[in-house]
């Protein structure tokens, strides 16, 4: 039988970059132009075939990238697995935040979260500020993972997703949270305010290579 | 004659004549003065060196001073050389700064290093520079022959002409002038006026200082040189946002100078994006830059382009002495901003002004377009333009009037708003639905505003967890289990902080606000209207009590959690335990309420009403048994109960009540009797004491033996059926 995996992911990034509209081509193969913003965050679940035959399943928490909702997201990255910063290619401010959200999660998050920076709006090439080489050598300087998707053509999107889920351990118990434990009491999960529980959130058994 | 160097030079004279004059009147004297300075050569500067250079390249042709080859090649060599050096030692010094740098960077003094790390991009530059003009020194000396007056051909070649220029005007660019004025080339060069001057050298001396992020990338690739991570302790953002909070005058305090010179001693701000929004434009954009984003559901019944209402000055028929010229500025404002870095950008912004003789300025661009533009180029959700320009406007003026309450959720409260002033106002009053839009929901805002900051919406939100506790114990502890305790922000954030607007349909949004709005007005203590408005969250949970309860079991209701189909896909149960199901669907199901299968926005009503009912009665017998209640306190409650009895309160009197009255289509829905303000106080003060409420409850519970649910005397038969049926079924 094939191994089933679930994963803990959260979206980040300023406002506007295009967050919910990733999620929406990634979980419903859909795009629309108008986008409402998101309050608070939104909550979706997606699944990911990889080739081996693991079945991965996504908890994707897509944070609103208003400054006013700042305070929220560490509940919704404290216990992620891995989180996809994403940053608009024709916004260079935007890559500035996207930094700064890095960095956050470099210093709050759980040591071995998996890191994608993304650059959204990849069909709007021609009114890019951030060039590709830019983004890679910062990604690259970091360790994270980073590509360019376009939510509005699809371009990229499944394949970003994709690699997260390649990269996460696969060597954790089948149908539960990666890590013995992940979640006894679904409550206190949530809560984000049980800090011992933050070191069990991911299997030990294979380092994460960031 | 005949010789190139001179006749390129010769040429130059003639038309420079003038300008040797003119050298004069700058520097009296200096042509005069003896040209070729040999002690110059011996400087100890690395650029000073060649100094000498242009004089002696160029004086030849004036006949200043003799034309002396091997002198001139001696000195070309010898600057060669000199810069070599002086490069040399630079790079090794740089060495040392970099050391010294991360040192003061680990010590905390950024100052300093900041201040070191300017002179050491300075040198990189220079170092650069140098590096060029040995470069074109070897040129020179490669090519010596075309100086020479005796051997050159007819003209000197680019090369020659480029290298000399550009010697020239290195040269004058460094800090040390005069005595250098011989020739009209020299002139040329200093200038580059010709543009004989290489371009790379150019550029390295017109390099403008760092900026504030390139610095702090300097700064911190230095620091990783030499084995230490370095961050800048504020970024640009933070310092903005520190110096607009010490530059805020609207709290009264005096400008803390000594904070406000400590910040800008980090320096001001990365222009490197682009060029940034003017102060104005910026907070244009962002007022409304919500507006545009919100559930398109909301603008229903703006479609439709509004009547023409003459006696409003907005309108294009009102009357010339009235009219307003300028009220779609902001529109074509927003318009111009909205176009920058598109592909055809708008041929004019015109400014936002908010002065009144802006008239003038608008005529020229109506000409210009033939017609305003509107806002129909942009994503408006529906809305007819003319709308959107009315929402525009008042949300651009609230932000303008409130420069600190910035908060998402404005649009969604005010659209809601205008639109049924839009349709329920009288026939006469609709040339002033903009204004009174404007009033009602400056009102609504601050009734509202505890929801706005981070500890009042976890107040509120908390305040619903307990509610909910207090009112159904068994639901409240199921969905706690299975996460989905409303004190988390998951899906009650999205239920308050709009008020609802984005969770209900339009027109159930409107009754809910209706019953919220019904009562009394905020006081220092108490928030009836945001109490109710955890009620009716409440009472949606409870209506949702069945499928909440079915979470995680699949199953039960094939159809869908909500009884329909559209929902979530369903769960596949290889994945992940009960709980983890329950708490995906819960998400679902909570993300998407469905009023229609809770029952209706009447039902929700309906019990909203009676659990604040239900609050207000607990409260009575357990006064008693409350010791944080003081007599006094207890007097007034009393004889304002009295009073309510009778007669309405004068705070339901006032403005922000009559238009939610005006509002109000169904009035017969609103709940039978607001509470009085004492009442509501004294249970939202219960309701922040955990345990005390509940301690009252079963204390209550216990006298009456009835069950928690039909304790309430005022409870209504249908009520009974409501909750208790999920009850039973269970």
């Amino acid at each position: 039988m094939s191994k089933q995996l679930q994963f803990k992911l959260v979206l980040l990034g300023e406002s506007a970059v295009g967050k919910s509209s990733l999620v929406l081509r990634f979980v419903k193969d859909q795009f629309d132009d108008y986008r409402e913003s998101t309050i608070g965050a939104a909550f979706l679940t997606q699944t990911v075939t990889l080739d081996d035959g693991t079945v991965v399943k996504f908890e994707i928490w897509d944070t609103a990238g208003q400054e006013r909702y700042k305070s929220l997201a560490p509940m919704y990255y404290r216990n992620a697995n891995c989180a996809v910063v994403v940053y608009d290619i024709t916004q260079s401010a935007s890559l500035e935040k996207a930094r700064n959200w890095i960095r956050e999660l470099q210093r709050q998050a759980d040591p071995s979260i998996i890191i994608a920076l993304c650059g959204n709006k990849s069909d709007l090439a021609a009114r890019r500020q951030v060039s590709q080489e830019e983004a890679q050598k910062y990604a690259e300087e970091e360790g994270l993972m980073w590509a360019e998707t376009s939510a509005k053509t699809g371009e990229g999107v499944s394949e970003i997703f994709t690699a997260i889920a390649k990269k996460l351990p696969t060597t954790a118990a089948p149908s539960s949270r990666a890590g013995a434990g992940g979640r006894t009491g679904a409550a206190g999960g949530r809560s984000g305010v049980d800090l011992n529980r933050q070191q069990n959130a991911v299997s030990t058994n294979e380092p994460c290579n960031c | 004659m005949g010789s190139g160097a001179s006749s390129f030079c010769g040429k130059k004279a003639l038309e420079l004549a003038e300008h040797n004059v003119t050298v004069n009147a700058y520097a009296p004297g200096v042509i005069e003065t003896p040209m070729i300075n040999q002690g110059g050569v011996n400087g100890a500067e690395q650029l000073k060196v060649i100094l000498d250079l242009p004089v002696t390249i160029s004086d030849r042709d004036n006949m200043l001073t003799d034309w002396d080859a091997a002198n001139v090649k001696v000195q070309l060599r010898v600057a060669a050389q000199r810069l070599g050096y002086a490069r040399d030692r630079k790079d090794a010094q740089a060495q040392v700064t970099g050391r010294d740098i991360t040192t003061l960077l680990q010590q905390g003094n950024v100052g300093i290093a900041r201040a070191k790390a300017q002179k050491l991009i300075h040198d990189d530059v220079m170092g650069h520079l140098s590096e060029m003009l040995e470069m074109q020194i070897g040129v020179l000396l490669e090519r010596f022959s075309d100086l020479d007056s005796e051997t050159g051909s007819e003209f000197p070649s680019p090369a020659v002409v480029e290298a000399a220029a550009s010697i020239v005007y290195a040269a004058q660019r460094d800090e040390f002038k005069g005595h250098r004025f011989g020739s009209a080339f020299v002139h040329s060069s200093i200038t580059n006026r010709d543009g004989y001057v290489s371009p790379q050298i150019v550029r390295a001396l017109s390099m403008p200082p760092a900026s504030v992020a390139e610095m702090n990338r300097y700064l911190a690739d230095v620091a990783k040189t030499y084995g230490y991570r370095w961050r800048p302790e504020l970024l640009p953002d933070d310092i903005l946002n520190i110096i607009s909070e010490i530059l805020d005058g609207s709290n009264g305090t005096p400008v803390d100078m000594p904070r406000l010179r400590k910040v800008c001693a980090h320096a001001g701000f990365d222009h490197a994006h682009g060029d940034p929004l003017s102060p104005l434009d910026a907070s244009l954009e962002d007022a409304v830059k919500d507006l545009f984003r919100i559930p398109p559901k909301l603008f229903a019944g703006l479609e439709e382009e509004p009547e023409a209402a003459p006696l409003c000055p907005f309108d294009d028929s009102a009357p010339d002495e009235i009219k307003i010229e300028f009220a779609c500025v902001l529109d074509s404002r927003l318009l111009g901003i909205r176009s920058r870095g598109a592909e055809h950008p708008l041929p004019d912004i015109p400014e936002i002004r908010l002065e009144d003789d802006v008239g003038s300025s608008m005529p020229e661009f109506q000409e210009k377009n033939g017609k305003v533009p509107k806002l129909q180029t942009l994503h408006t959700g529906g809305a007819h333009p003319l709308h959107a320009s009315a929402l525009t406007r008042i949300l651009y003026i609230h932000s303008r009037l409130n420069p600190a309450h910035k908060s998402p959720h404005l649009a969604s409260i005010l659209i809601p708003l205008y639109s049924v002033l839009n349709q329920e106002i009288e026939p006469l009053d609709l040339a002033h639905v903009e204004a009174d839009t404007f009033w009602v929901f400056e009102a609504v805002v601050s009734e509202f505003a505890e929801l706005e900051d981070d500890q009042g919406s976890t107040k509120w939100m908390r305040a619903l967890s307990q509610r909910l506790q207090w009112a159904d114990p068994d639901l409240f502890e199921d969905m706690s289990a299975k996460g989905l305790d409303p004190a988390l922000p998951h899906y009650s954030y999205r239920w308050l902080a709009p008020i609802l607007t984005h969770t209900l349909p339009v027109q159930a949004v409107l009754m809910a606000w209706d019953a919220i709005f019904s009562y009394p007005m905020t006081t220092p203590d108490s928030c009836p209207k945001l109490d109710h408005l955890v009620d009716v969250c409440t009472s949606m949970l409870i209506l949702a009590r069945r499928p909440i309860l079915c979470l995680g079991k699949p199953g039960r209701f094939p159809q869908g959690l909500w009884n329909e189909d559209n929902l979530n896909s369903p769960v596949s149960p290889a994945f992940g335990t009960q709980l983890d199901n329950a708490f995906v669907e819960g998400m679902a199901l909570l993300q998407d309420y469905s009023v229609q299968a809770a029952g209706g926005i009447e039902s929700i009503i309906q019990i909203a009403s009676e659990l604040a009912q239900r609050r207000i009665m607990q409260v009575q017998p357990a006064k008693p048994t409350t010791p944080s209640v003081g007599l006094g306190s207890r007097i007034r409650d009393t004889l304002g109960r009295g009073f309510t009895n009778t007669a309405p309160s004068p705070e339901s009197s006032d403005e922000e009540e009559s238009t939610a009255e005006e509002e109000s289509s169904d009035d017969e829905k609103t709940p039978a009797a607001a509470p009085t303000q004492q009442g509501s106080t004294i249970t939202s003060r219960l309701a922040g004491q955990s345990g005390e409420a509940s301690r009252i409850k079963a204390q209550w519970t216990r006298r009456l033996r009835l069950c928690p649910l039909h304790q309430c005397p005022l409870y209504h038969p249908c009520l009974r059926c409501r909750i208790c049926l999920p009850l039973r079924l269970r």
